[in-house]
């Protein structure tokens, strides 16, 4: 009887300390829960998590508007991570399915990063590892530099797609040390005409996907204050930038160096 | 005469709306560098999709014809990102070989398509052209898809606008339109003959065969060359033709030239709309013609399902 018992508890425990299976769908969220530490919890991820290496080898859920809702499902997840932005319909579906779904709002600022660092890692049990992490990304961008910011033209697609300020790409610029010549639109992301970029005269330049020999090549660019003073940027990650995840911090301290130099 | 004056002044009246309106007001720098270029892109874009669109519905005698409708601009559209994935430079000229060959296959399966179904009939062929472009713009979205890296600036060529043209691929993209131009202009007593019918083209003295695949050729051209400077932008080559043939009557020897400056003033103002409207945010051209040519559409099946009733 004893026996039996022992073995019962034993079983509790065990089932108690299996680990967690988690989905992400986003990349920002993968990227997030492997600095966690909890990479081994991430059973399935979104076509588009490339970072880091061990998140590509995981099984994939497709994009992150349209997820395979079949795949998640089949990958019996505890939890799945989706942008409460990305279509209502996927939350719904999975939680119909009777999976439960972490919905994360919308990061505009970097703070709101850090508050999805945190919701992550109560989702997974690890308030601790969440609080360090914050205060670890923290850290790396805490304040803007002293200083007059500089004006910035952030290029994140071709053909002048940039973002305004709904975006935490502005409030990154703004942290190390810039000014988004786009800050005052209320607009997350969108084309702005040449014309625009041309008259706002930004002192510097970030490029993340075109080469600098293409942006010189169009009209007027030698007219930039940017250009003229060699503040044409293309040295930092796209994805890094780009993404609302841990990587951003370290850019956001590369983009202060370059701005106003190592201090 | 009073009428090409009309056309004239819409021309130039587009023209001025294209380099006197932006945000830096009448900068003299930016008119000479940043707006001309641009507007004189539109204007061959225009021009060409233009001249595409009136050979297409004066040899086809079909007036749903556009290079759009036909699956021709899928065609260039689907070679053009081709090219831009397997790395082939914008101004070589196997990126406007491939374009062109993209264009004319598109076009001329479409044109088989619709003869399958027997007597050429017009439905039959806005039909094949739509089968023909939605099958082209699927492999274009599949190559996207695999192409994630570089799929948005694809995405945008794919949009069509004309952000920032090259001057290399202007100056060889105006010459082709004006070649094309040049070549149906001297052929437009062949194309009025087609209007006759097959047959009545025949007693004329003219092979409607072989003026149909001369003009395919020329159309196709023009059409290749607007895409490889401004991506996909539609309902020029449909809209232009219906217009200025109130102003010139049928007769293509006035409505070829009517077409082509109709269609450069027609996507110069769309182009400057969608870069002044909703300043600094631009809209692609290919959107805005999107809006107003859709219904356009709408409105000349409605008037043709009248016209039958």
């Amino acid at each position: 009887m004893a026996k039996l018992l022992a073995a019962v508890l034993l079983l509790c425990c065990a089932v108690q300390a299996r680990a967690l299976r988690a989905v992400s769908l986003l990349p920002s969220y993968t990227e997030i829960i492997f600095e966690l530490g909890a990479g081994s919890d991430l059973v399935g991820v979104s076509n588009f998590c490339n970072w880091p290496p061990e998140a590509g080898r995981l099984e994939k859920t497709g994009d992150y508007l349209r997820p395979n809702i079949e795949k998640v499902y089949a990958l019996e997840p505890d939890v799945v991570f989706t942008g409460a932005w990305a279509g209502a319909s996927t939350g719904k579906q999975l939680s119909a399915l009777g999976i439960k779904v972490v919905a994360l709002p919308e990061e505009r600022s970097v703070a709101d990063i850090l508050n999805t660092v945190r919701l992550i890692a109560a989702a997974l049990g690890r308030k601790k590892e969440g609080e360090a992490l914050a205060r670890k990304l923290s850290a790396l961008a805490p304040r803007p530099p002293a200083g007059e910011p500089v004006k910035l033209y952030i290029e994140v697609d071709a053909g002048g797609w940039t973002t305004g300020g709904l975006s935490f790409i502005s409030d990154a610029a703004r942290l190390a040390g810039g000014r988004n010549v786009f800050g005052g639109e209320r607009r997350g992301f969108f084309q702005a005409t040449w014309e625009e970029t041309l008259l706002l005269d930004p002192e510097a330049a970030l490029l993340f996907s075109v080469t600098e020999r293409e942006f010189l090549s169009r009209p007027m660019a030698g007219t930039l204050a940017a250009v003229k003073a060699g503040r044409v940027i293309t040295s930092l990650d796209r994805d890094a930038f780009t993404r609302p995840g841990p990587r951003l911090f370290g850019e956001i301290a590369r983009l202060r160096s370059l701005l106003h130099g190592k201090n | 005469m009073g009428k090409i004056s009309l056309l004239l002044g819409a021309l130039a009246a587009a023209c001025l709306f294209s380099l006197a309106a932006g945000p830096a007001g009448l900068a003299p720098d930016i008119i000479w560098n940043l707006r001309l270029p641009r507007t004189l892109a539109a204007l061959a874009v225009g021009a060409g999709l233009g001249l595409a669109g009136a050979m297409f519905q004066g040899v086809l005698k079909n007036p749903l014809a556009d290079p759009y409708i036909l699956g021709t601009s899928a065609g260039a559209t689907a070679a053009a990102v081709l090219c831009f994935l397997a790395g082939v430079e914008r101004t070589s000229p196997v990126f406007f070989l491939a374009v062109f060959a993209g264009a004319f296959g598109a076009t001329f399966l479409s044109y088989w398509l619709a003869r399958l179904a027997g007597r050429l009939s017009d439905a039959a062929l806005v039909l094949a052209g739509v089968a023909v472009s939605a099958f082209l713009s699927a492999l274009v979205m599949l190559a996207l898809t695999a192409a994630r890296e570089r799929s948005f600036s694809l995405f945008y060529f794919v949009l069509g606008g004309l952000y920032s043209a090259e001057p290399g691929v202007l100056a060889v993209s105006a010459l082709i339109i004006a070649a094309c131009g040049a070549l149906a202009m001297a052929r437009w007593r062949a194309l009025d003959a087609m209007a006759l019918g097959a047959e009545g083209a025949y007693h004329l003295g003219v092979s409607p065969e072989r003026e149909r695949a001369l003009f395919f050729v020329f159309a196709c051209a023009a059409t290749s060359a607007a895409v490889a400077l401004g991506g996909t932008i539609g309902f020029v080559g449909l809209m232009t033709p219906h217009i200025v043939r109130l102003l010139t009557g049928p007769s293509a020897r006035s409505l070829l030239p009517a077409a082509a400056l109709g269609g450069a003033a027609l996507l110069t103002a769309a182009d400057a709309a969608g870069r002044t409207l909703f300043s600094p945010a631009e809209i692609p051209a290919g959107v805005v013609m999107a809006l107003a040519g859709a219904p356009f559409f709408m409105w000349l099946l409605w008037r043709g399902a009248r016209g039958r009733a």
